[in-house]
């Protein structure tokens, strides 16, 4: 029986229609998976801009990827053993939505400035300071977040600025999904890479990384001058969100609850902000700061304060309620890492 | 003088894969054995350490903030960590150097012998009353954590303490406690280091547990290597005697094609009918260890107390491994045939383990060198020393050797990682125990001790 001929060259009907119906049934699903990789539990409802941006930053992030295996390969690798699996992991989905959700503040940040200026007032402090180390870290901070904001208008994230855990957690990844992908090629002539020579690469790219080109090291960098100068003026300024803008301020707090810098920006965009509320208490802000910081926080994400959050109910949080709760959440966070950190050794072996 | 800002030139230090103090600055030297380290032993700064293994597993360069601290000072710094052939280097170009006054200094830390501490492996975070705020346990508890348990309780209500002291001062932290979980046999030893607030405050603790391994194994810990089933469920009783008989025919046809018994064929027909022979051995032992594996953690085994000669055990152990002594111009120094040493155990059972351990022995020393079977006795014990001349075991590697399948980074050489972890379960049913004494280029004495008979 003869096959019914093909309107397209080089490509017959049916791998066509294959094609199509696998491409929106993938697309149909990135929602969903998501959703059930971030929040399995929740009916966690999500805005649709952050799903597509978040999609758009993570295909940018494999099309990096497939760079730089290709640039330490020294030839083309075939495009199709780097596919969105690699960005389908918890880890790294929370990552680039947090990133998302950061721009969005950062973008909405004049809204609540203290002033007109496009810098943060700590930040313009700092680089009014006589303190060479802090007007450095101050510098360095500047390019990056600028960086930052710039590639998040189009879309992008450059995951040379990857905290190292995830860099390492997104390089091995690639490489088993690699692996697997050639496995499934067989012997045919089609591989151009070695699982062999993906390690190595892999080795290669976490070797050469330099962990003090990432933006959230950078911010650590600055409070690590700033606490320490013996400038008053740069020090008080962490705790006011209005003066530290939404990246030093949420640094701040993660160094002062144990909590990590992403999961409080995810808080951020949770409705109402009720845990967000815990946390300031845990951090001990007293009742107006608090109030008026999360009426802030709430302008910053475009979300809506929880009405039933006002300095009564927020008074009548025990602190020592709100340690407890913020621990437990810092200790998740910890137990999380320990196997991730386990799995990034082990794939490394 | 206080030191603080960019040091020009940076303190260095490097670190070995295995965490010990390869070389050091003198000031960071300082502060190692202010926390209770030596000059050559294992870095005794959690902080540091911490950044450390974490940029080992990685495979990368790190760069981060963090606070070491002695009875004087306490120092925020800036480092910057990276892999290298032999270790990791560490380089501080900030530094921060604080008195504080919070901390009694005339209390010494309490120096201790690192060697008895494996790498770490359990952390608290405390608040500034020394509250426990979160808590990562070990892997190895018995008991899962029940975080209610914990939460806000101070530290030292929560553990068992080797020493309960009258006043918990902020000293007391610092003090190297041993310490147990709730309902748990194994011993840990914690290392603290203090948290900052804004204000330069302590606003808590973070306290590192390591595992003390020279505890012996109690009954709670054999209870808890016992308790495993699944190995039982994968292998069952019949897997063992089933493999066995094709895996002795694949042997027996492999060493006659290799012997060419039945007729001249090419040598590198022959070498590779050896390989399938050598390889089927393997099998073989791997299906005797697993079938003893089966046996131990089954609920209820139990050992035969016999009286029995562990002299005339020994000698035994070492003819049945004279051959492969002999292959590798090794000497086996056995007690002589007129010492008798009695003692309570299983006649089969100690002599599996002698022959696992004389084994070792063999595998791990040069050709040439000796092996060394001594005896000694107690008021209600007697032991047997197998000593070698190999390039000895690492005092961290030490801790994880009686472990199930821990091979110690080593392959291809036939064992299964089960052949320790089954002896020091043996000893331990006949009331017994498996130490090891042994330091890098020095050799390696294992230690059987039983009951006297």
């Amino acid at each position: 029986m003869n096959e019914p001929q093909s309107r397209l060259s080089g490509v017959t009907d049916s791998d066509l229609l294959r094609d199509a119906v696998r491409s929106e049934e993938q697309s149909a699903a990135i929602p969903l998976a998501l959703q059930s990789r971030i929040f399995p539990e929740t009916q966690f409802v999500f805005r649709e801009d952050d799903l597509a941006v978040t999609s758009a930053m993570a295909n940018h992030v494999i099309e990096q990827l497939r760079s730089l295996f290709e640039h330490e390969h020294n030839t083309a690798i075939l495009p199709d053993l780097f596919d969105p699996q690699i960005c389908a992991n918890p880890e790294i989905m929370s990552h680039i939505y947090a990133r998302v959700i950061e721009a969005r503040m950062c973008r909405n940040f004049l809204k609540i400035a203290n002033h007109e200026a496009e810098l943060p007032q700590v930040l313009q402090s700092a680089l009014d300071a006589a303190n060479a180390p802090l007007i450095e870290s101050a510098m360095a901070l500047l390019a990056s977040q600028s960086r930052f904001l710039s590639d998040a208008r189009g879309y992008h994230l450059q995951i040379t600025e990857f905290p190292p855990e995830i860099l390492a957690l997104l390089v091995w990844r690639t490489v088993q999904n690699c692996q697997s992908r050639l496995q499934d090629m067989g012997q045919t002539d089609a591989k151009t890479i070695s699982a062999i020579e993906l390690r190595t690469i892999a080795h290669n790219i976490l070797r050469t990384s330099d962990e003090a080109q990432c933006r959230e090291n950078r911010i650590q960098k600055f409070i690590y001058h700033a606490v320490g100068s013996d400038d008053d003026n740069v020090a008080s300024e962490f705790k006011d969100l209005p003066s530290a803008g939404p990246a030093i301020w949420f640094a701040k707090l993660a160094n002062d609850t144990g909590l990590e810098y992403s999961s409080l920006i995810v808080m951020a965009n949770e409705p109402g902000l009720s845990r967000l509320a815990v946390v300031l208490r845990a951090a001990q802000f007293d009742a107006d700061d608090a109030i008026r910081t999360l009426h802030n926080l709430a302008i910053l994400s475009s979300n809506v304060l929880n009405p039933s959050i006002d300095s009564d109910a927020y008074g009548k949080l025990l602190n020592d309620d709100a340690c407890e709760l913020v621990a437990r959440w810092s200790n998740q966070q910890s137990h999380f890492h320990d196997r991730f950190n386990l799995s990034i050794a082990k794939a490394g072996q | 003088m206080k030191m603080t800002g960019r040091l020009d030139p940076p303190l260095r230090m490097l670190v070995s894969r295995s965490g010990k103090i390869l070389s050091a600055d003198d000031v960071l030297m300082r502060y190692q054995i202010d926390a209770g380290g030596t000059k050559d032993g294992e870095l005794a700064l959690p902080g540091l350490m911490a950044v450390i293994r974490n940029s080992q597993n990685l495979g990368m360069p790190l760069s981060r903030a963090l606070t070491i601290a002695n009875h004087a000072h306490r120092v925020d710094l800036w480092c910057d960590v990276r892999p290298a052939d032999d270790g990791t280097e560490l380089t501080v170009r900030d530094w921060r150097e604080v008195p504080h006054n919070d901390f009694n200094a005339k209390v010494v830390a309490e120096t201790i012998n690192d060697e008895q501490y494996s790498f770490a492996d359990g952390s608290l975070r405390l608040d500034a009353q020394q509250r426990i705020l979160a808590i990562r346990a070990p892997v190895m508890l018995t008991n899962p954590i029940n975080e209610a348990q914990y939460l806000l309780r101070p530290w030292y209500d929560y553990f068992e303490l080797d020493h309960r002291p009258d006043t918990i001062s902020n000293w007391e932290i610092f003090r190297r406690h041993i310490l147990k979980f709730p309902e748990d046999a194994a011993s840990w030893a914690m290392v603290a280091e203090p948290r900052l607030g804004n204000d330069r405050s302590v606003i808590g603790y973070d306290v590192q547990l390591n595992l003390v391994t020279d505890i012996r194994a109690t009954d709670d810990t054999v209870d808890m290597v016992l308790g495993s089933e699944r190995l039982q469920q994968i292998f069952g009783g019949q897997i063992g005697p089933a493999l066995r008989q094709p895996i002795g025919r694949i042997i027996a046809n492999a060493e006659t094609i290799g012997g060419r018994l039945e007729g001249p064929i090419r040598s590198d027909y022959a070498n590779y009918a050896s390989d399938i022979a050598n390889a089927g051995r393997h099998l073989l032992a791997l299906v005797e260890d697993l079938t003893d594996l089966e046996a131990i953690e089954s609920q209820g085994f139990q050992a035969a107390s016999e009286d029995i000669d562990l002299s005339d055990l020994a000698r035994r152990a070492a003819g049945l491994l004279a051959l492969r002594a002999a292959d590798n111009q090794i000497k086996i120094d056995t007690p002589t045939d007129d010492e008798i040493l009695m003692v309570k155990g299983e006649f089969r059972r100690v002599l599996q383990i002698l022959l696992n351990l004389v084994g070792n022995a063999i595998n791990y020393s040069p050709i040439g060198s000796v092996i060394w079977l001594r005896l000694d006795e107690g008021d209600d014990w007697a032991s047997i020393t197998i000593a070698d001349q190999g390039s000895g075991i690492e005092a961290n590697e030490q801790a994880k050797l009686f472990q199930k399948w821990e091979r110690l980074g080593r392959s291809g050489d036939g064992g299964s990682g089960l052949g320790l972890y089954i002896s020091k379960q043996l000893a331990i049913a006949m009331n017994g125990d498996i130490t090891v004494d042994s330091a890098p280029g020095q050799g390696a004495r294992f230690t059987l001790r039983l009951p006297r008979a």
